[in-house]
């Protein structure tokens, strides 16, 4: 898990929430359509389609899309 | 023989791509219906996969398009994060054809307090109020360190605000409040290390819940969720990650489980249970082909499988004596399976427990329509089942407001398929429903059904029957000879033969054999039938001709035999000849040569072939002052796919 594009369609499939790339830099609260429980839905996608835990609590800190991608990254790095 | 054209009628994209199109073109509240319907084609189970879709759905949009649409009021009330519960909830009463127009009430200690919303005086549909309660809303009252004795005493106060609430409901007339038992996690009984405390705090917990469902029992307003059956059939009541970090006491999967108890009392609520059962007989009820079988061969309580029919036959004889009224919609014939019903003495299901028997060549859909109409019940009361994915499929896409459940695969997963969708949910059964069995009982309503046969070019259209004949690769043997072993109706000269058998006439140079394959919009069949016949100088002798039971009545016996007819005069055959030999399984085509343009030879004579084996003949060139025999005309509905030899 470590393309934008990737991330971006998970959104799409798993949350229902068109997003275009820019939108990945976007800080949650100026973020349209999003509210904290889609993190709580995202981090459950992203486990199920990477099969490895993410860091919740620092997954519920990160400010926006691309702060959490990073994170999503590390999974794969450590494969 | 090869394919020709080997492309296909495009797959219909699976129900959950045409969800999300719908979603993403924002078309789900313009197409309602066909989202209820795509949400039926998708597993209950599995409901929670497209949940979001229906998050933002409004239910003032669908009423525009869709006024007649029941808008279901929900109010949720949850002491944990439960923000997924509301698109859970949207999908689940979609899939019921009802919208929901949700609001999320914040929690109070003082239940009593908890602000529900005030719909306007002319909302007449139904409403319900939802405390969602997890254990937290124990733990939270507990300090550390805690004992048994600190529980019951939380339980007590909770137990008591629970029952103040549900008298405060009382005065709302027309909502339902619906509660539901606490589910023990773990989590609070690990942390005691004595057996006795732990015993002690089961009791006390399952005393809350009994205190619980006995409040839900007496106040007319009330419901209860019992989430003990919910909790057998979900994994983890929650991740620990999430539950710590964002307060999520409850997973997706035990909520999903719980909107589909919620859905299925919004049904109970508002009268739409379903009323009666269409039972397919053959991998249904039992195991293996009454018509192939013979009522020895059929797995009923005996065989590998039998146990598991066993048991689905005792839930459905459950249902039954409740008031659900079940009928029979086989494509067997009416003596065999009035015979097998009476006399078979492992049935668990009996003639009698059946209102309405319709065994017949007709269309699935059509008997279901015709039942309903004899019964008086509206289609919509109806739930079909059935193991074949063409059936299943076919009664969906032409009978939409029959409920379908497709028992695919082991016999021990139909009881399941059949109960979690809580077809027949209701407030509570009555006398009536109980002696309901009775009334509709009668031998002039099984004459009625009986009449009818043979399928209708509408419902033949929609299969989108494709066949293909082929000569057999190599790999098709074992096939061709199980299809001669096994088949018994289409069976015309129950000849049956070995893989070497068939091998030798692959090889041989006057043998012609045919394998006929088959598929249709709702899946491959693979090879169904197979024709064998042999060329002496002028003529063509199809020495057996065989199709399996599971595509009988869709006219593929007819394009088989004109291809082969118009094979035979493209080689140079003046004449055709087929062959007849009866069995006590096959009479049901004892007249295919004939319907077919043949004459037969020496009626009632003897023939080639042995003793009892009919001849007939069908003339492919002019003779004696006569014309050619008409050929058969091939049935528009088939796709013939290779109609020539290769």
């Amino acid at each position: 898990m470590n393309s934008r594009n990737e991330l971006l369609r998970i959104i799409d499939t798993e949350l229902a929430l068109p997003l275009a790339p820019e939108h990945l830099d976007v800080e949650f609260d100026r973020l349209e359509g999003w509210d904290s429980v889609h993190m709580v839905r995202l981090i459950s996608a992203v486990e199920r389609a990477t099969g490895r835990q993410v860091d919740v609590s620092a997954a519920l800190e990160s400010r926006n899309l691309a702060e959490f991608l990073t994170l999503a990254a590390a999974l794969g790095e450590t494969a | 023989m090869t394919a020709t054209g080997t492309e296909r009628a495009a797959e219909p994209a699976a129900p959950v791509e045409r969800l999300r199109a719908l979603h993403r073109g924002g078309e789900l509240a313009r197409s309602f219906p066909a989202a209820t319907d795509l949400l039926r084609r998708i597993p209950i189970a599995e409901l929670d996969t497209v949940a979001r879709l229906f998050g933002g759905l409004d239910a003032d949009e669908v009423a525009e398009h869709h006024p007649a649409t029941p808008a279901v009021r929900v109010d949720v009330c949850a002491n944990g994060t439960a923000a997924e519960l509301i698109p859970l909830l949207g999908a689940h009463l979609a899939r019921s054809g009802m919208s929901m127009r949700a609001h999320s009430a914040p929690y109070t200690r003082d239940h009593t307090r908890v602000p529900w919303s005030e719909p306007p005086a002319e909302d007449e549909g139904p409403r319900l109020r939802l405390l969602l309660l997890d254990a937290h809303a124990v733990v939270e009252e507990l300090a550390v360190p805690w004992d048994v004795a600190a529980v019951e005493t939380a339980l007590g106060d909770l137990l008591g605000r629970i029952e103040a609430l549900a008298a405060a409901q009382r005065a709302a007339a027309g909502s339902t409040l619906v509660l539901n038992t606490l589910p023990l996690p773990a989590r609070l009984v690990d942390q005691l290390v004595d057996i006795g405390s732990r015993t002690r705090l089961g009791i006390a917990w399952r005393e809350f819940n009994t205190g619980l469902l006995r409040i839900a029992e007496a106040e007319p307003g009330t419901v209860a969720v019992d989430t003990a059956p919910i909790l057998a059939e979900t994994g983890p009541l929650y991740d620990d990650r999430l539950a710590c970090y964002a307060r999520v006491h409850l997973g997706t999967e035990f909520l999903s489980g719980y909107a589909r108890e919620v859905a299925a009392t919004v049904r109970a609520l508002s009268g739409r249970a379903r009323k009666a059962l269409a039972l397919d007989l053959d991998g249904t009820l039992w195991g293996g082909v009454l018509g192939e079988d013979g009522p020895e061969g059929i797995e009923v309580a005996g065989g590998s499988r039998g146990v598991a029919y066993q048991e689905f036959q005792r839930v459905l004889a459950q249902l039954g004596a409740q008031g659900v009224l079940l009928t029979v919609c086989s494509r067997n014939e009416t003596e065999p399976v009035e015979r097998a019903l009476s006399d078979h003495p492992e049935m668990a299901l009996r003639r009698e427990d059946f209102v309405a028997l319709a065994a017949n060549r007709r269309p699935k859909p059509d008997n279901v329509a015709e039942i309903a109409r004899l019964l008086g019940l509206g289609r919509d009361a109806f739930v079909f089942v059935d193991d074949t994915a063409t059936e299943a499929g076919a009664m969906r896409d032409l009978l939409p407001e029959v409920g379908v459940v497709h028992v695919a695969g082991d016999p021990a997963l139909h009881p399941r398929r059949l109960l979690e969708e809580a077809w027949f949910r209701t407030l509570e059964t009555t006398e009536e429903d109980r002696t309901r069995r009775e009334r509709y009982r009668g031998e002039a309503r099984r004459e009625e059904l009986r009449q009818a046969s043979g399928s209708t070019v509408d419902y033949l259209r929609h299969l989108g029957v494709e066949v293909e004949l082929l000569r057999p690769a190599p790999e098709a043997v074992a096939r061709l000879a199980q299809l001669t072993q096994r088949t018994n109706q289409f069976n015309l000269t129950t000849e049956r033969l070995g893989a070497d058998e068939v091998r030798d006439r692959l090889a041989a140079p006057d043998h012609w054999v045919v394998a006929v394959r088959s598929r249709d919009r709702f899946g491959e069949h693979g090879v169904v039938g197979a024709v064998f016949a042999r060329r002496e100088e002028d003529r063509l002798t199809v020495d057996n001709m065989l199709l399996s039971c599971r595509v009988f009545d869709r006219g593929i016996e007819t394009a088989c035999l004109r291809a082969l007819l118009v094979e035979a005069r493209e080689q140079g055959c003046t004449e055709v000849v087929g062959r007849y030999r009866p069995s006590p399984r096959n009479g049901r085509f004892a007249a295919l040569y004939t319907d077919h343009g043949f004459t037969e030879r020496n009626p009632g004579g003897t023939a080639d072939g042995g003793a009892g084996t009919r001849v007939f003949a069908h003339r492919l060139t002019a003779a004696q002052g006569c014309g050619p025999d008409a050929l058969p005309d091939h049935p528009d509905h088939i796709r013939l796919l290779s109609p020539s030899r290769g």
